[in-house]
C-alpha cells in the first residue's frame, strides 16, 4: 500500500462568511430598530391588562344601534376605492404600453416611464393621502386622489410586465398584415392582456378598500374619518362597532373580488 | 416578382443569420425552403416583408404601382387582363409601375406594401380570444381607416371578402366561432383565409404544418397549394419535410448556415436525385424524420 492512501483526507470547508454576515446584519437590524422604536417587551406585558380593558370597552358590547350611521361612510369608503382604482386603471393602461419594451422599442421612452412608475409605487397611499389633505383640505377628494395614484402605480407595473410576457408571434402576425401601432395594440396585445388587466384592477380595488378604511385617519374621508372622530370623543363602543362592520365589509368584498379574479385568468 | 440582392442579417447579439443572400422568385412559384433548424429560414422569410429589418442589401418587388403599392407581378399586361376579366377596371396608362425596394420604405408606405404580402406561421398566430370572422377581417386593416379597425367596424364589402376567403378554405360554418375553439388545422385555415382577405399577391409560410398531425398536414398543404394555383399567389414556404416539398413545391431552395446552397426546379430532376442533393444541404443523410410519411 502506498503511503498517501493512508493519509488523512482533510477537506477545507468553504468559508461561510457571507452566511454569517447576513445573519449578523439581520439580527442587528431587528434589535437596532426595536431599540430605536423604543419597543420593550416588558412594557407590552405589563400593559396587557390595559389592553384587555380597552377590548372590553370596544366590544362588550359594541354600539349595535350605531350600525345605521356607519353605512354611509362605509359606502363612501367603497366609492373612494372604486373611483380610485378605476381612474388608476384608466391612466395605467396607456402608461404601461409606453413602459413595455416589446411594444415601444425605445429605451428613451421605456426607462423614464418606468422610473416615474417606480417612484409612484414606493410612496405609500397613507403618505399620499396626508399630502393631499394638506394641499386640498380634509375630505374624500384627497383620499380618492391618493388611491388613484397608488392604483395607477400598482396596475401599470403589473400590466407592463404582462405586456412584455405576451406571445410575440401574434404581434408579428398582425404587423405582417400592414397594421399600425394602434392596430397592433388593438388586435395583438389587448386581447392577450385584457383578462390580466381587469384582474389587476380588481386587485387594486381590494387593496384600496383596505387602504381607504385607514386613510380617513389622516382626514381623507370615508369610514376612517368616522373612526377617528369617535375615538377622539372616546365613544369606544361605537369604535368597536366600526371595527366589526369594516372587518366584515372588507372580508366580503375580498371574497367576491377574489372569486371574480379567479374566473378571469 | 421578388429579388433579394446581397441581403445580410446580423442580429443584435452578433448572430449572422443571413449571409449575402441573392435570390429571385418568380410570379406564381411555390418555393419550398429547406434547411436544418437554425439555418436562417425564418429570418429569410421575415426579411421579405420586413418584420425583421435587413442589416444590408435590398429586396425589390417588381412592377409595383407607385401610387397604390399594388403588385402587378412579372407580367403586368396579363395581370391587368385578369383583373379586367374579373370586372376590376384597371388601365395600364393609369399605373406607374416601378420596382420598389421594401427595405427603403417607412411608415404608411411600408405598411401598405406589407398588406399585399400574407404570412402564416407554425403556431398559427391567430387571435384566440376573437371570433373567426374578426380574425379574417383583421386582414383588412391596411385597407381601412384606423378608427374603423380599432372599433372593429368593417364595411360590408370587406365582410364579403372575408366570407369568400372562409369559403375558399371550407370553414365558412365556423365564421362566428371563437378562434380558440378550433383545431390546429382549422386555425391554420383561418390564417390562410386572413391572408386571402388581405388580397395578398405573395404568401410567406413559416413551417405552416410543423405542429399538425400527418393527415391534417396534407389537408392544410392542399389549401396552400390551392390558393397558389387558383389565385396565383406566389408562395414561399419553409418546410422541414422533403416529401412535402417534392409533392407541393415547384422549386426547392436549400439554406445552410445563412447561405443559399441549393436551388432547383422540382420537375427538372428525379425526386430521388433531389433527395440525394439535399443530404448536402442538411449535411447528414435524409432519414425517416424528414418525411411526413404515408398519406
Ligand atoms: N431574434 C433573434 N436574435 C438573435 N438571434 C436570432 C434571433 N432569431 C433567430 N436567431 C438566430 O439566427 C439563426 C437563424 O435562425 P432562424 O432564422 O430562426 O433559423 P431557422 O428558421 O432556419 O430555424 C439561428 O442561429 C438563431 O439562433
Ligand atoms: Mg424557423
Amino acid at each position: 500500500m502506498s503511503k498517501d492512501s493512508n493519509e488523512k483526507i482533510v477537506l477545507k470547508k468553504p468559508l461561510r462568511f457571507k452566511f454569517y454576515f447576513t445573519i449578523g446584519v439581520v439580527v442587528f437590524l431587528i434589535f437596532g430598530s426595536a431599540l430605536f422604536a423604543g419597543f420593550n417587551i416588558i412594557e407590552v406585558l405589563s400593559n396587557l391588562d390595559q389592553t384587555f380593558r380597552l377590548l372590553d370597552k370596544l366590544f362588550l358590547p359594541p354600539a349595535w344601534d350605531y350600525t345605521s350611521r356607519i353605512i354611509a361612510p362605509l359606502f363612501e369608503t367603497v366609492q373612494m376605492a372604486i373611483v380610485g382604482s378605476f381612474l388608476g386603471a384608466l391612466v395605467a393602461f396607456p402608461v404601461s404600453v409606453l413602459a413595455a419594451d416589446n411594444f415601444i422599442e425605445n429605451k428613451f421612452v421605456n426607462t423614464p416611464v418606468r422610473i416615474v412608475l417606480n417612484i409612484f409605487r414606493t410612496i405609500p397611499a397613507l403618505v399620499l393621502a396626508a399630502l393631499f389633505v394638506a394641499v386640498f383640505g380634509i375630505g374624500s377628494f384627497a383620499g380618492i386622489l391618493a388611491l388613484f395614484i397608488f392604483s395607477f402605480g400598482l396596475i401599470s407595473k403589473l400590466t407592463y410586465e404582462s405586456i412584455e410576457a405576451i406571445d410575440y408571434g401574434q404581434v408579428e402576425a398582425i404587423k405582417s398584415l400592414g397594421a399600425n401601432k394602434f392596430e397592433i395594440l388593438r388586435y395583438a396585445i389587448v386581447p392577450q392582456i385584457l383578462p390580466q388587466f381587469m384582474s389587476y384592477t380588481l386587485y387594486a380595488f381590494e387593496v384600496n378598500v383596505r387602504a381607504a378604511a385607514v386613510l380617513g385617519y389622516v382626514g381623507a374621508g370615508g369610514i376612517g374619518q368616522t373612526y377617528e372622530r369617535n375615538l377622539a370623543m372616546r365613544y369606544f363602543d361605537r369604535v368597536g362597532m366600526i371595527i366589526i362592520v369594516s372587518f366584515f365589509a372588507v372580508l366580503i368584498i375580498d371574497v367576491i373580488s377574489r372569486n371574480i379574479r379567479k374566473r378571469l385568468v | 416578382m421578388i429579388k433579394l440582392v446581397n441581403v445580410s442579417k446580423t442580429y443584435k447579439n452578433g448572430t449572422e443569420a443571413l449571409k449575402n443572400i441573392n435570390l429571385e422568385i418568380y410570379e406564381g412559384e411555390f418555393v419550398a425552403i429547406l434547411g436544418l433548424s437554425g439555418a436562417g429560414k425564418s429570418t429569410l422569410l421575415r426579411t421579405i416583408n420586413q418584420i425583421i429589418p435587413v442589416s444590408s442589401g435590398n429586396i425589390f418587388f417588381k412592377n409595383v404601382d407607385h401610387n397604390t403599392y399594388k403588385m402587378y407581378g412579372d407580367n403586368p399586361d396579363k395581370t391587368i387582363e385578369n383583373l379586367n376579366s374579373k370586372g376590376i377596371d384597371v388601365k395600364k396608362e393609369d399605373l406607374n409601375l416601378v420596382d420598389v425596394d421594401i427595405t427603403k420604405l417607412k411608415g404608411r408606405k411600408m405598411r401598405i406594401m406589407r398588406s399585399h404580402i400574407g404570412m402564416i406561421f407554425q403556431s398559427f398566430n391567430i387571435i384566440k380570444r376573437m371570433s373567426v370572422i374578426q380574425n379574417v377581417l383583421s386582414g383588412r386593416v391596411a385597407y381601412n381607416p384606423t378608427w374603423r379597425t380599432i372599433l372593429g367596424i368593417f364595411p360590408e364589402k370587406d365582410k364579403q371578402i372575408a366570407y369568400r376567403a372562409l369559403k375558399k378554405v371550407d370553414i365558412l360554418e365556423k365564421t362566428y366561432s371563437r378562434a380558440n375553439e378550433l383545431s390546429g388545422g382549422q386555425m391554420q385555415r383561418v390564417a390562410i383565409a386572413r391572408s386571402l382577405a388581405q388580397q395578398a399577391n405573395i404568401l410567406l409560410a413559416d413551417e405552416p404544418v410543423a405542429s399538425l398531425d400527418p393527415i391534417t398536414t396534407f389537408e392544410v398543404m392542399e389549401y396552400i397549394k390551392k390558393v397558389n394555383v387558383e389565385d396565383g399567389i406566389t408562395t414561399i414556404a419553409n418546410l422541414h419535410h422533403v416529401d412535402l416539398a417534392l409533392k407541393y413545391a415547384t422549386r426547392i431552395v436549400g439554406v445552410r448556415d445563412g447561405k443559399i446552397v441549393y436551388d432547383i426546379e422540382v420537375n427538372s430532376k428525379k425526386g430521388t436525385d433531389i433527395i440525394d442533393d439535399l443530404e448536402k444541404v442538411y449535411g447528414r443523410p435524409i432519414g425517416n424524420q424528414d418525411y411526413v410519411g404515408e398519406e
